[in-house]
């Protein structure tokens, strides 16, 4: 799929008047009132009501009359008004392809007027994360005014504000551009995804790096709490990049030192099970006893931590402490889900861990096949696509299965193959019937993602754009060696 | 900033709001700046909010329409941020005439609701603001009526779970921001109206 900015050249000043009407009526509205819509847009001669037919048409706008005549801005409508901003303010002044999915963000490249390219990560976290917040009913309660932009809007400025902080302090983080609404825009990371790479030159030291990492950012007051292979970046010359922070909290959050320790648990499995460290490098057991033993784990409560000094960055960039609070709420309500998943992981785990590798794959398996379900022109290439990420996942850590669970979602009938793969839909799909909103929350992301493809084929004026999308897919440039290559080729 | 004591003068005094500007000005105000002033001002829907709004600013004085219509979107959006100011002080019981919100939990819940809601009423002014200094003049009327938009929130809120205990000065503080946020629209259209064949003037 691409997403053309020349798109934006086909609406006029108006249409973009009344989407911002719709924006700032979804602060108090979940479905905001026609009527509402045209008082803040203030068009004359009844012009707010042509404009929303043309928005719906191109579906920028989703419209709901179950008990008024209400709309509010779908995924594309609001990727046009943060695309629109950023454009006028020069940071880019074209979009290319699409070259990440991640479960909350998709990433597209863009360009500026001189050339340079830049990465732009439009936040979502509707897609996945809203079905699990909506299963917390008290949560919905104390919120009325929840909604998905909001949360979007918020983990994009903190990731902003925690990207320009974390590189300030010399942290190996894509360079902080700009941000607006939930998008924001970054230095482009060259390499690949961690997961995705078979071998490496220099293990060990690959290793000390990213464990020093996890060290460093404790030592300035914060945890990862997602530290993984999915999270990090590898070039050929083996330098390491961190490219995702949602879940970053301080040291001093109740759970600071759960979250510490699973995140070094990460980095020992994945390091141990796909580059084959030695058991003196990846022991099982801590060994907090001796401090100065080299190949003893970090120990949290060793970390010296330096004073407030990130606080004071992350003030400057804009983050508040109203922002934190407000993300806390949400991260809180993750935090618990997380800590309840992990038990379950655990106990599977020591009964037998041929199964728990099983289920991870058929999890990640569904979660793709969710995202991709729109794109019917890629049925060809989603039947081996599948199989292939299974295959990786055999030789993944468990902290995958733990991405999962974090935000698990419903799996799609008709890609699986094998039986076992079979059973397991089978039990997603029984969770489905359990939780009709769970359903209805997918159902929603597959049509948004419908929603957009078809506005932009309107937009264009061609039936159906050329679209071509691989999840958990970053297309980097040059090779680290022929396998590397190979296995880039399959993506 | 420029704005800054003027508005805030202009906040304590409420009273002054609907005053007419003094006779004999202390600084005599050039004829033309005045002229521009009132005929600015007789394009919106309150002459007289929009001539104290914009006296209380001495840089009007110098000031062309569009420099006019950012100031009258800085007093709108001063005024905002006091009425929030206003309404987190009757929720926290430190205003006055806080006693009758006292011991009302629904009360104070309320107020705390309006807090945020003239927030975001001085959030959007001051979006409004950014939107005019890029001459973006559409999506800035957008934000300015977006503005005035959010107070009505407040007042529906008490109108539903406490219509008698609606406080007489965030109904006043209400009304003050919606004229002062119409006569901002007013003006902005001035320059949105084009020297060709559109007249807005009604």
């Amino acid at each position: 799929m691409k997403l053309d900015v020349n798109a934006l050249r086909y609406l006029s000043k108006d249409d973009f008047r009344v989407l911002t009407a719709v924006e700032m009526g979804m602060r108090n509205h979940e479905i905001v009132p026609a009527e509402l819509v045209d008082r803040i847009a203030g068009l004359k001669h009844g012009g707010t009501y042509k404009v929303l037919r043309n928005l719906l048409k191109n579906k920028l706008v989703h419209h709901d009359a179950t008990k008024y005549d209400g709309y509010r801005l779908t995924y594309l409508g609001y990727d046009f008004l943060a695309i629109k901003t950023l454009v006028n303010r020069g940071v880019f002044a074209s979009v290319g392809r699409q070259i990440g999915v991640g479960k909350e963000s998709d990433i597209f490249e863009v360009a500026t007027e001189d050339g340079t390219v830049l990465a732009m990560k439009l936040h979502r976290l509707g897609r996945t994360s809203f079905r699990a917040v909506k299963s917390k009913r008290d949560y919905l309660a104390h919120r009325r005014s929840f909604n998905w932009l909001y949360l979007s809007r918020l983990a994009a400025l903190k990731e902003f504000a925690f990207m320009k902080a974390l590189g300030d302090h010399g942290f190996p983080v894509p360079t902080a551009v700009d941000c607006n609404r939930h998008c924001v825009i970054m230095s482009l990371v060259q390499g690949y995804p961690l997961v995705q790479v078979k071998e490496l030159q220099n293990p060990d030291d690959v290793f000390d790096t990213i464990l020093g990492l996890v060290v460093r950012l404790a030592e300035h007051g914060l945890i990862h709490c997602d530290f993984n292979e999915f999270n990090i970046m590898i070039d050929d010359d083996e330098k390491v990049t961190m490219i995702d922070f949602p879940q970053m909290v301080s040291v001093k959050h109740r759970n600071a030192q759960m979250f510490f320790d699973r995140d070094i648990e990460c980095i020992y499995k994945f390091f141990r099970k796909r580059f084959h460290l030695s058991s003196e490098k990846c022991e099982e057991q801590d060994g907090s006893d001796i401090d100065d033993d080299e190949n003893s784990r970090p120990s949290f409560l060793s970390i010296q931590k330096a004073a407030g000094s990130l606080d004071k960055e992350l003030a400057a960039s804009g983050f508040t402490r109203k922002e934190q609070v407000e993300m806390d709420k949400y991260i809180d309500q993750n935090a618990e889900e997380e800590s309840s998943d992990d038990d379950s992981t655990s106990e599977q785990d020591n009964e037998d861990g041929d199964d728990v590798a099983v289920k991870i794959g058929s999890l990640k398996i569904a979660e793709q096949d969710s995202a991709e379900v729109p794109d019917c022109t890629l049925a060809s290439k989603d039947s081996n696509e599948p199989e292939t990420f299974a295959k990786e996942n055999e030789t993944s850590t468990s902290c995958s299965g733990e991405n999962n669970s974090i935000n698990p979602s419903p799996s799609s009938n008709g890609d699986a193959k094998e039986p076992t793969e079979s059973q397991d839909n089978d039990d997603s799909d029984d969770d489905s019937s359990d939780d009709p909103d769970g359903e209805d929350d997918d159902a929603l992301a597959k049509q948004l993602n419908k929603q957009r493809k078809r506005a932009i084929a309107a937009a264009h004026g061609r039936r159906r754009p050329i679209s071509s999308r691989n999840a958990y897919k970053y297309k980097g440039k040059g090779t680290m060696n022929s396998k590397i290559e190979r296995q880039a080729c399959k993506w | 900033s420029r704005s800054g004591p003027p508005s805030s003068k202009h906040g304590h005094g409420g009273h002054a709001k609907r005053a007419p500007p003094p006779a004999s000005p202390v600084v005599p105000v050039a004829p033309q700046a005045a002229a521009l002033v009132r005929a600015t001002c007789n394009s919106t829907a309150y002459y007289d909010v929009c001539v104290s709004a914009l006296a209380a600013d001495p840089s009007s004085t110098t000031a062309d329409v569009r420099g006019l219509s950012a100031i009258a979107v800085s007093v709108a959006a001063a005024n905002a941020s006091g009425a929030a100011q206003a309404a987190a002080a009757l929720a926290n019981g430190t205003a006055p005439l806080a006693a009758a919100a006292a011991g009302d939990g629904t009360v104070q819940a309320l107020l705390r609701a309006c807090a945020g809601k003239y927030g975001d009423a001085r959030d959007a002014l001051a979006a409004a603001k950014e939107s005019m200094g890029q001459q973006d003049y559409d999506l800035a009327t957008v934000h300015v009526s977006a503005g005035a938009e959010y107070p009505q929130v407040c007042k529906a809120l008490f109108r539903r779970q406490r219509p008698g205990a609606y406080p007489a000065e965030l109904a006043a503080r209400e009304e003050a921001l919606n004229k002062l946020c119409s006569v901002a629209l007013d003006i902005i259209a001035l320059l949105t109206s084009s020297p060709a064949s559109n007249n807005n003037n009604s």
